[in-house]
């Protein structure tokens, strides 16, 4: 019979782990959230020998078992927790063979816990060109453990690791500190109060203060002559401990470690000198980001347009196959540019996120957060909100998440309060449309293409829209916080292909997933209520149109045309679209736009999506929204619908709104309540209305 | 008449996971308690 | 009025780049836990490495972890001078 155990994968960050669980699990992994938060959690599973299976669980990475943030904190509710399924009946600790002396502090804090413990030493390649020299079977010793050098770069040493994890019942779980070490009197006086329970175990419930609002731990009550500490002394004892785990620590590897500290050094003192610059550090950024941004736009052109055709045929194949009928309609009309409209996205999204994993795999993005930190605080954030900025680029939902990184609350929060002002991808399709009608195809001086022009103006106007909003909001927020910034600069590293591949994927899958479902969702509903009428005037559009004098001496297209419009705006969407039409009138739109602004509260990039639906519906002829919008007339003024003025104020309004529900519901998630999203619902989107109006009534 | 009927289901479909992932009460994590009985008030 | 030292002792920001330290006694509750876990103890060594362009946040060596921290928490961090050998 076959045996599965739960193996748990822990480490500091900038260990290589993820590329250890990658290195371990290959294909065989999957990427899902645990229950209630949105944390990445990642297993995988392979086999040990014929008749035993591992479930191994990727963790996130921590520097000790005293969380800080939302990431930290799941690692140790499992390894507390033994009622969890994934509970792990071993743990491999990863490690650095660099920073071995740091590392090692996780590891007897787990090794405590009286859990099965192997310490799996990465980048043990590198020793001998770093001057290292270990004595493993010594180190095993003191340790009480297994210990097995690897390298997830050369790939090296995993079937030992793996045979260590089969015999996992063979290691001993005597812990390296003994808790009431840490402080006899205090520790006694808990020991007689819960006589029966473990130490340390009983000092983590203790000490734990988690600020995120999901797991607020229940203070050990006054029992048995057992008198709490106050926040202060708790927290001398927690130094007391960190240091009494470091004299274990550098104990053992007085005896067992030696370093060559001349050839340590190198690389990063070369690099440093360039990257984080007065000058030339900030000019290099400059010029990486702009290298990002036209890469993207330049390869994603051609995957884009294939993309698009393709979809356009599928729908013309539909037609053409399917039994003529509403539900084919449907498939054609609705279901299909629906995925489309997704589909088109995944060329950018995931050069975005590759660009974004070199940076953070090549050890680049610290050197970014120490060079930005101080002029963030200028706005009220800190340096580590670079990193959810440029996220935000991608999609404002994973760079609300990414803001969890910043330690202090009031930094964080403004972090993710300005965030959704960058230019996330699905404005991208709002603005290509609407510069490709309203701004000329031509060039400055000869040079610059003035929609290439334009485009990067917006992408610059919600750079520092968010950025003076962070200013606004640090003046106006008045929480109390104490400045807490400790950023790890790692070695510089050649970025590890298989892992950047894995995090592209992974992302770009989340996304299509995660907001394909409701884009979809909503063209199938829109594209109902395009198609169904409450009244007569719908039903019997065909009569009514046909009857109509002005028709006589038009061709059977032009009154088909005008059939469909007819239908349209005797449709359920028809009717909610006039209703608005006093609403959007001032900004320069008609009611087809002000559908299409409503529906894209749900996510932007339903805009040309539903302007699609609202065209095409009934219209037989395959021509492109682009004509079709741009033979639109505006029914107050006249002329064409689509001119710079209303183009603008299209433009200003998308940069400025919040339109987007998927980032409102991350939002109150990482805040923990309804008050963040719904100030930003309506204070952007009241600021865009405004400065809409206004840009619209100047230019028209 | 099938075509109709089908219409309408996917209609409903896509209304119902609309309504479930915005208006439905978040499932909350059961807070872990941590080690077996310690310090947790159920 | 008094003009009282309240402390004399040298702090992580009195260093100069490239100039080294040894970590002394931490009489502050305000040093994050996280900091110490990464090697910021007394007696351990500290080098600073780099200073950032507009003079925050420092880049220290301590202990042989590289990190970075603002300069209002490095004044927090007690520091002995290392006699020249």
């Amino acid at each position: 019979m076959s045996k599965q155990i739960n193996v748990a994968l822990v480490g500091n960050p900038n260990t290589g782990k993820t590329s250890v669980f990658n290195n371990l699990t290959g294909l065989n992994q999957k990427v899902g959230n645990y229950p209630g938060i949105t944390v990445d959690k990642k297993e995988g599973s392979i086999k040990l020998s014929r008749n035993l299976k591992a479930h191994i669980l990727d963790l996130p990475g921590t520097y000790s078992l005293n969380a800080t943030s939302l990431d930290e904190n799941v690692v140790i509710e499992l390894l507390m927790n033994k009622k969890d399924k994934d509970y792990p009946d071993v743990v491999v600790v990863v490690s650095d063979i660099e920073n071995l002396k740091r590392n090692l502090l996780l590891f007897t804090q787990i090794k405590d816990l009286g859990l099965p413990t192997i310490l799996a030493i990465n980048m043990a390649d590198r020793m001998e060109r770093k001057g290292i020299e270990l004595d493993v079977e010594g180190l095993e010793k003191r340790l009480n453990t297994k210990i097995s050098l690897i390298s997830a770069r050369k790939g090296t040493g995993f079937d030992g690791l793996k045979q260590q994890i089969a015999n996992y019942q063979n290691l001993s779980t005597k812990p390296c500190l003994q808790a009431s070490e840490i402080d006899t009197e205090y520790f006694g006086a808990l020991r007689k109060a819960y006589p029966n329970q473990d130490l340390y175990k009983l000092w983590l419930v203790i000490t734990q203060d988690v600020n995120f609002g999901t797991t607020k731990r229940n203070e050990i009550q006054t029992q048995n002559g057992f008198t709490p500490k106050s926040t202060s002394d708790l927290k001398r004892l927690q130094q007391k401990e960190t240091i009494k785990r470091y004299q274990f620590i550098n104990e053992t590897l007085k005896a067992t470690l030696t370093k060559d500290l001349a050839l340590a050094k190198g690389l990063r003192a070369t690099l440093d000198r360039i990257l984080i610059h007065k000058v030339w550090g900030y000019v290099i950024f400059v010029a990486i980001l702009f290298l990002i941004f036209q890469t993207i736009y330049e390869w994603s052109a051609y995957p884009m347009d294939l993309i698009d055709e393709s979809f356009l045929k599928l729908s013309e194949f539909v037609t053409s196959t399917l039994p003529p009928g509403m539900f084919t309609d449907l498939i054609s009309e609705g279901i299909i540019p629906g995925i489309g409209g997704i589909v088109i996205f995944v060329p950018q999204i995931a050069f975005l996120f590759l660009f974004i994993s070199i940076l953070e795999e090549t050890g680049y993005m610290s050197r970014v957060v120490f060079l930005m930190d101080r002029i963030m605080r200028k706005f009220g954030m800190s340096g580590k909100s670079v990193v959810p900025l440029i996220s935000g680029t991608a999609c404002a939902i994973p760079a609300v998440m990414a803001a969890r990184n910043i330690e202090s609350w009031k930094e964080r929060l403004v972090t993710i309060l300005v965030v959704p002002f960058t230019t996330c991808s699905a404005r991208l399709p709002v603005y290509l449309i609407i510069i490709a009608l309203v701004i000329p195809d031509e060039r400055w001086l000869g040079l610059f293409n003035y929609q290439g022009i334009t485009l990067m103006l917006l992408y610059l106007l919600g750079f520092a829209t968010a950025v003076l909003s962070g200013w606004l909001a640090s003046k106006v927020l008045k929480i109390k916080f104490k400045s807490y910034f400790v950023v790890e600069m790692p070695d510089y590293k050649m970025p590890i292909l298989k892992n950047i591949a894995f995090t592209v994927f992974e992302k770009t899958k989340s996304f299509v997933v995660g907001a394909g479902k409701i884009i979809l969702a909503i063209s199938i509903i829109l594209w109902v209520l395009a198609s169904y009428g409450p009244t007569d005037d719908f039903d019997n559009a065909e009569e009514i149109v046909t009857n109509n004098i002005e028709t006589e001496n038009l061709t059977q297209e032009e009154i088909d045309t005008k059939i469909a419009s007819y239908k349209l705006k005797n449709s359920y969407i028809g009717h909610a679209g006039r209703a608005i039409e006093p609403v959007v009138t001032p900004l320069g739109y008609d009611w087809k736009i002000g559908i299409a602004i409503i529906s894209s509260f749900a996510a932007r990039e339903v805009f040309v999506g539903t302007l699609a639906t609202i065209y095409s519906v009934g219209s037989e002829d395959e021509q492109t929204i682009k004509k079709r919008m741009a033979a639109e007339t505006n029914p107050v003024l006249g002329g064409p619908l689509f001119t710079f003025a209303s183009g603008i104020s299209l433009l200003l309004f998308y940069a400025f709104a919040m339109q987007c529900m998927s980032t409102l519901a991350i939002v109150k998630i990482e805040t923990g309540t309804w008050k963040w999203p719904l100030i930003q619902l309506f204070g952007m989107s009241g600021f865009a209305y405004v400065v809409a109006f206004l840009a619209f009534q100047i230019l028209k | 008449m099938i075509q109709e009927i089908l219409v309408l289901l996917t209609f409903i479909l896509a209304l119902t996971f609309l309504v479930k992932k915005y208006f439905w009460p978040q499932k909350k994590s059961k807070s872990a308690c941590g080690i077996s009985d310690c310090g947790c008030t159920k | 009025m008094f003009k009282i030292i309240l402390n004399s002792m040298l702090t992580i920001i009195d260093l100069k780049k490239g100039q080294k330290a040894i970590i002394g006694e931490m009489n502050s509750d305000d040093i994050p836990l996280k900091l110490l876990e990464m090697g910021c103890l007394p007696g351990n060594e500290v080098e600073l490495v780099q200073i950032a362009p507009f003079k925050d946040p420092l880049y220290l060596n301590i202990n042989d972890t590289y990190l970075s921290i603002r300069r209002e928490t490095a004044r927090l961090i007690n520091i002995e001078l290392k006699v020249d050998e």
